[in-house]
């Protein structure tokens, strides 16, 4: 499955705060219903966490759960 | 003057390979497969994929199925774009090929943006053998008898519509599949990926697998 760019997945300036480690940007799977979607997001190369940076969160991927429960 | 993206149609903008991958449509090989194996594709067959875009379907059925498959596609770009190998640039309701040529016609996510569904049903049925099969796959739209707009969404007409256009041009239906998932699958990877005509791709909209048999005696039978 190919990887998804998303535009507002930015790295710049992010890092972790439990790592202190710069994020970097990782293809990452996130699976909502029966769907799965790899999409490249910041994440930390240390411990793994992923941001979901809050426009992403409160756009595209409530478009996305909107879609998917047909509402 | 330069089109501006909005411009561009979705199957030949660089957003729908990031999404759907090189098939260019929902479900990607998934659904080509399913339908090979439901009419029971074997090496030898001969079968055309209209539509063919990248050329990716009409290898795959070689790969796969061993089957002599060929393709043809009415845009150059994308011909130039994938692998024309086994890939003929030609209309899909205008056929360079004799009668009964074929075992089988694959059409996917492609029929839609017909101008005229039912001329293109009726060369598939031109170029098809007696007994042969095709194999549709495409969105439609419940209650809408008549296609208007330029988009895939705009087009779509309800499944009873093409049932009656593909039994009207002496196809019987053999199976009918609902896969509205991989359209909603689809189209969620298109907002992911920025492309903002894909909320109208998922709203009131389907996507079916239709599998029709040609009638007639097969040859030497």
């Amino acid at each position: 499955m190919s990887v998804i760019k998303v535009p507002e997945a930015d790295i710049a300036g992010w890092t972790c705060a439990t790592c202190g480690t710069e994020l970097v940007l990782a293809p990452v799977e996130l699976e909502y219903l029966d769907s799965l979607f790899n999409v490249e997001l910041p994440r930390c190369p240390s411990c793994g966490f992923v941001y979901i940076p809050e426009g992403l969160a409160l756009g595209k991927m409530h478009q996305v759960e909107q879609l998917l429960e047909d509402k | 003057m330069t089109p501006s993206t909005t411009e561009i149609p979705l199957w030949e903008h660089p957003v729908l390979r990031a999404a759907a991958g090189e098939t260019l449509r929902p479900g990607g090989f998934a659904i080509t497969d399913r339908a090979a194996a439901l009419i029971g594709l074997v090496p030898g067959w001969r079968v055309l994929d209209v539509g063919s875009g990248l050329g990716v379907t009409v290898d795959r059925l070689r790969a796969r199925f061993g089957v002599e498959s060929w393709g043809v596609e009415l845009s150059g770009s994308q011909i130039a774009r994938g692998d024309a190998r086994h890939v003929i640039q030609a209309r899909g309701d205008v056929l360079p090929f004799a009668d009964g040529t074929f075992d089988a016609v694959f059409c996917e996510c492609v029929l839609s943006l017909f101008e005229n569904p039912r001329q293109g049903l009726a060369e598939f049925h031109r170029v098809i053998r007696p007994q042969g099969v095709v194999v549709l796959a495409d969105l439609y739209a419940e209650g809408r008898i008549e296609s208007s707009g330029n988009s895939c969404g705009e087009r779509a007409v309800s499944l009873a519509t093409t049932r009656t256009q593909i039994e009207a041009c002496g196809f019987s239906v053999r199976l009918v599949e609902d896969h509205t998932d991989q359209l909603k699958n689809l189209a969620a990877k298109l907002v992911f990926a920025g492309d903002h005509r894909a909320g109208g791709c998922g709203c009131g909209l389907g996507y079916y697998l239709m599998i029709a048999q040609k009638e007639g005696e097969p040859h030497g039978g």
